[in-house]
């Protein structure tokens, strides 16, 4: 090495090829498990193609982004970004009540596309432009009712029809904000009442249920999940138990790739209960290895926000890092039954065109901050 | 990597931009999010550690229900004739098998386009259908049609490929434009045809319905049994093994799949000729409903020189596509309810003898009327179904001549040139009894030789041939010819004729007189022919058989029945110098209307009188065989009491008009050469107006000389009877020569049937021996 000073700038290579690696896996999987409902529907590639097709197009956006593009320049885009996507969730809500149901989806293009998915996406943008605009500011209680508002309205306006993407939204919102803040105490106590909540749920139900407070019917989610073998919640729990059924089955190594029969038991083997065919088929082998692979992006995205050229880089990958480990934590924990069934899809892996290319972005996000480090090589 | 470290030594000598206390909340996010897939990995590790083995239980029982396991049917070997025309096949139907829960499920996209596709196919309404699905709306599998074709499989299986892509390809465009046109709400289902199967089963065919039915038999629905004839003899080659299909899930829940084929059945070739048979039946038949007719008629055609069977039939038919169906117009349920009736008395009394005090009407308040039916259904299924030409035994008449004739010309007792004198008559005495017995020339043959007593069939010559030669020697004679023994041919139920017939200690002189032109001992069909055919050949016993070849269901002949000589019966010259005789029996004695023009016929006739003889019923046959020089064919014939009052039935033409035909149609289906020239119409419409073989009816005594040593046994199964040991037990009595009294005409038929040695002595009290001879003409 020569001891000239120089300066080179860093992209993140561990990064890419971990989320390359994870997006082959995820296919892979993917295709295995969605392999018998595509056949019955079009054919056993159908689903994998058009997944193929979205990760393709959502690898183009992310070296286009993060080669191309400062991320700076999202500073600028946050506010209308976001506006755009609050407006889309409004708008598809409207239409729904018009239709006299409930949707989530968003046609456009001929893609249905889940605007829930953008808000998580220009959530973390505009947080990220407020944490960096506020900077130390963002201590004090009085400038905290900008950021506070921003993920509240939505996440709760989403969660009406959405609960899971709702609760995320504000886990990545709260996250972001303990960083962003130097005290410890408030968030302490709100991951004790979350403790407390997790452990209690169940014994206050059935003490609620002693007592002739609440009825059976009105704790069914937690007495599903809590005895999802129980004949009486077979209806409510179905995906759960067969997912079990699959973990359990699979084994250390699992039954090898492609003899996966849970997955005809499942109607979304290919979508939330995809981790419990990976593990069918792989065994805890298979779920550790992609766990790792996890760990490692998230502990890349933490490497990156750590060394970050400016507070708004810094908070883009947190907000990335946040949603990262939150949806691939609470998926699997569904899988294993540890919380409730709610509706989290894998990142990188379950089947969804929308959400893997707002994640293939977001890791587009996370390389372009890279990228603006700078190293100074001795 | 090492990119990445090195940021880490930056971190280390200058002053991050991310204030301190954030870089620490980060690292405890990374320190959260570790810690959480700590615990999700324990979680999941647990998961498998403490139910993994149950959850591979209950995923194998949640799937095994998919795989049922199903059985692949063999196919029952297809019997043909010699020549290969089959006789009988299995032809491959399918049954549709409905999965109504499946189908009905709701979540399943089944329901409409399943029922819309069976009605289309199979032509039935849909409500139909849907009745159907909804009476089993909780079932896996139910039959919903049986038999169907190939055709209709794979009419039905094509439809719903074709179908399937085409809803699968409509709701694609539909979803597609529902996208476009951003309607939202309820998606459209996908309709799909499924939940039906088929089942592979054989269906028995017998393309000539009731052709050869004796021969053949039929085999039951599922192909594993059979009921008489080569379907009954041969069922364990006929049947084959049935395969199977099934899925698993082994021990680690992989999916196993078995597919053990099935084994094909063994096709067999039969002997049998297919356009012989069918000559013999049709003559049958013909002289059945056109003619005369008879209780029964029946033919057999063999080959001389190794006992292959070439046709064998009678006027028993049936439909071998449904052998149970009895002609309603014939058989009424009054019919069916009185035959029922005798039949169970009759059983009541045969296993009861010594509750003769039960009346009949006692015996049948027991049954109801349906259980009436149902015997009588029985019963006449039995009768239709039995094969007369081996399970059936009687008393053979004068055909058995040449028999008498070869034992005593090769045990020397005469030359062909002895000479008895035939009076008409014979008295024989033992001191204290005395019979007359007569020959059916009243007038008497005169002086006679062998070949001169053949032709004219005088029972005289065959009487003093026999005495020449002894009782032990005619015994011997008889048993070498097989009678008295099984022949072994491969048919099921061959009657047991062992004590039908007399052994040489038990064959006193009136016997051994009688036995010498054929009464007073049973034989068969089969017997006859059988024994014919090793005179015809130069004195080779061939055993009888009607399978020639058995093959694999490929085709791969796994075994060639060959020729299987049993002894010797007589010498060559004997043999020829009978076939001589035969022939001139034929040519100018008692066969002549068996002629055949351009070809040398030889023959001899039969005329026996069955028992009881007051009823004066008779059996009448013929034996032909050509050519003289090398016998190629035997055609026997027998007619069992035709349709004529009295000593009118007596007249063996009736049986020698029928084999003529048969024979006749036989020598140009072989395509043996004639020696002459032939009739150019065929001689089947010449008008046989031959010389009458009818009785003497002078020689038509009331009684007979001794009672039956045997039973007409077309009724009863002989075995059972025993009535050789009976017969020979009464046999004492009848051998005391006594004038019989020519008055009485007594016997009562039922007892003399079902009691031989007390009928005898009434019939040796009221009868006279001339009527046996008579008889056997």
């Amino acid at each position: 090495m020569t001891r000239t000073k120089k300066i080179v700038s860093f992209y993140d290579y561990s990064l890419l090829f971990a989320v390359l690696f994870i997006l082959g896996f995820g296919l892979l999987i993917l295709y295995s498990a969605s392999s018998g409902r595509g056949d019955m529907e079009e054919s056993a590639m159908s689903y994998l193609r058009k997944q193929g097709f979205f990760a393709v197009g959502g690898l183009v956006l992310m070296f286009g982004l993060s080669h191309l593009l400062d991320y700076r320049f999202l500073r600028v885009l946050a506010l209308p970004g976001f506006a755009a996507a609050c407006g889309l969730v409004l708008l598809t809500a409207a239409y729904g009540a018009a239709s006299h149901g409930s949707t989530r989806w968003f046609t456009i293009f001929g893609v249905r596309f889940q605007p829930s998915e953008l808000v998580k996406f220009t959530l973390i943008i505009m947080e990220a432009r407020e944490f960096s605009r506020l900077g130390s500011q963002v201590n004090s209680k009085k400038s905290l009712r900008q950021p506070l508002l921003l993920a509240f309205f939505p996440a709760i306006f989403i969660a009406f029809s959405n609960l899971s993407t709702g609760i995320i939204i504000l886990g990545i919102f709260s996250l972001m904000l303990f960083v962003a803040r130097k005290e410890y105490k408030p968030f302490f106590y709100l991951f004790l009442l979350l403790l407390l909540l997790y452990l209690a749920a169940y014994p206050f139900a059935v003490l609620m249920e002693k007592c002739h407070i609440m009825h059976g019917y009105q704790l069914m989610r937690i007495y599903a999940w809590k005895r999802p073998l129980d004949p009486r919640y077979v209806s409510k729990t179905y995906q759960t138990v067969q997912g079990l059924y699959a973990i359990g089955s699979g084994g250390i190594f699992g039954r090898g790739l492609g003899e996966s029969l849970q997955k005809f038991m499942m109607p979304e083997a290919q979508n939330d209960m995809i981790f419990t065919i990976l593990c069918e088929e792989l065994g805890l082998f298979g779920a550790v290895s992609l766990i790792l692979i996890y760990l490692f992006i998230l502990y890349r995205l933490y490497d990156i926000a750590r060394n970050a050229p400016d507070l708004f880089g810094s908070f883009l990958v947190i907000g990335v890092m946040s949603h990262i480990g939150l949806q691939a934590v609470l998926n699997i924990a569904v899988a294993c039954n540890q919380i409730p069934n709610t509706g989290v899809t894998l990142p990188f892996v379950s089947y969804g065109g929308t959400a893997l290319v707002l994640l293939l972005l977001e890791i587009g996000i996370c390389l372009s901050v890279s990228k603006q480090t700078k190293l100074e090589l001795r | 990597m090492k990119k990445s470290r090195s940021t880490e030594e930056n971190s280390g000598q200058e002053p991050k931009l991310l204030p301190l206390y954030m870089q620490q909340k980060l690292f405890l996010i990374l320190l959260f999010f570790l810690l959480l897939f700590l615990y999700l990995t324990f979680s999941i590790y647990q998961t498998i550690r403490g139910n993994g083995q149950d959850y591979q239980r209950m995923i194998r029982s949640q799937r095994q229900a998919h795989y049922r396991s199903e059985s692949i049917p063999f196919r029952r070997g297809d019997i043909t004739d010699r020549n290969g025309t089959v006789l009988a096949t299995s032809q491959a139907v399918y049954t549709m098998i409905l999965d109504p829960k499946e189908i009905l499920d709701p979540e399943q996209p089944y329901h409409s386009a399943t029922v819309a596709a069976i009605s289309k196919i199979l032509g039935d309404e849909t409500e139909q259908v849907e009745k159907f699905l909804s009476e089993r709306s909780g079932k896996r599998y139910a039959r919903y049609q049986r038999q169907l074709s190939f055709e209709d499989k794979e009419r039905f299986d094509q439809f719903k490929e074709a179908e399937n892509q085409r809803l699968k390809k409509l709701w694609a465009k539909q979803r597609r434009e529902q996208k476009k046109s951003k309607k939202e709400g309820e998606e459209e289902k996908l309709q799909q045809i499924g939940g039906v199967s088929f089942e592979l089963s054989y269906k028995r065919n017998y393309p000539y319905g009731s052709l050869a039915c004796t021969v053949l038999g039929f085999s039951s629905g599922d192909g594993t049994s059979g009921s008489g004839g080569i379907e009954q003899y041969y069922n364990d080659k006929l049947t084959g093994v049935n395969g199977r299909k099934y899925g698993f899930l082994d021990f680690d829940t992989k999916l196993q799949s078995v597919l053990k084929d099935a084994t094909d059945g063994n096709n067999i070739v039969s002997t049998i000729n297919y356009n012989i048979q069918s000559a013999a039946e049709k003559y049958l038949q013909e002289w059945q409903v056109d003619d005369v007719g008879s209780k029964m008629a029946a033919a057999i055609v063999m080959d001389p020189n190794n006992g292959e069977v070439l046709a064998m039939a009678s006027t028993n038919r049936y439909d071998l596509n449904n052998p149970r169906n009895l002609d309603p117009t014939v058989y009424t349920d009054q019919k069916l309810r009185e035959i029922g009736r005798k039949k169970l008395v009759e059983g009541f009394r045969k296993n009861y003898p010594d509750q003769g005090s039960v009346t009949d009407a006692q015996v049948l308040s027991q049954y109801t009327e349906d259980e009436l039916k149902t015997a009588g259904q029985k019963a006449v299924w039995d009768q239709l179904w039995r094969n007369p030409v081996v399970t059936d035994s009687y008393e053979p008449g004068s055909t058995v001549k040449p028999f008498t004739l070869a034992g005593a010309l090769d045990e020397g007792a005469i030359t062909p040139n002895t000479v008895y004198e035939c009076k008409g008559f014979i008295q024989l005495s033992d001191g204290t009894h005395s019979w007359k017995i007569q020959c059916h020339n009243r007038d008497g043959h005169g002086q006679l030789n062998a070949e001169q007593a053949l032709m004219e069939s005088c029972n005289i010559y065959m009487l003093d041939a026999a005495f020449a030669e002894g009782k032990e020697k005619f015994a011997k004679y008889q048993h070498l010819f097989g009678f008295g023994e099984k022949t072994g041919i491969d048919l099921p139920a061959e009657v047991d004729t062992s004590g039908l017939v007399y052994s040489a200690d038990a064959l006193g002189k009136t016997t051994l007189a009688t036995n010498s032109f054929g009464q007073n001992f049973n034989v068969s069909m089969i017997q006859m022919a059988a024994a014919y055919c090793s005179i015809l050949n130069g004195g080779s016993y061939y055993k009888p058989h009607i399978v020639k070849q058995i093959r694999n269901s490929n085709g791969t002949v796994l075994q060639d029945v060959k020729p299987e000589l049993l002894r010797v019966t007589s010498s060559v010259k004997s043999c020829d110098f009978l076939r001589q005789a035969l022939y001139q029996t034929v040519e100018h004695g008692t066969g002549q209307p068996a002629k055949i023009q351009g070809y040398k016929v030889g023959g001899k006739t039969g005329t026996a009188q069955k028992l009881p003889r007051s009823e004066k019923n008779y059996l009448v046959s013929f034996c032909g065989f050509a050519p003289v020089d090398d016998p190629q064919i035997l055609v026997y014939v027998i007619v069992d009491t035709p349709n004529k009052e009295g000593e009118d039935q007596a007249s063996a033409s009736f049986a020698t008009k029928i084999e003529q035909k048969i024979m006749n149609d036989s020598l140009q289906y072989l395509d043996i050469p004639p020696e002459g020239k032939t009739d150019p119409k065929n001689s089947l419409n010449e008008s046989l107006s031959a010389q009458p073989e009818g009785i003497n009816r002078e020689g038509l005594g009331a009684g007979e000389e001794s009672g039956s040593a045997a039973e007409s046994s077309s009724e009863e199964e002989s075995k059972k009877e025993g009535p050789g040991d009976e017969s020979l037990s009464g046999e004492g009595g009848a051998d005391v020569p006594a004038e019989l009294p020519s008055s009485s005409e007594n016997a009562e038929s039922s007892r003399a049937e079902t009691e031989s040695g007390r009928s005898r002595e009434e019939s040796s009290s009221g009868t006279k021996a001339a009527e046996s001879a008579a008889s056997a003409r």
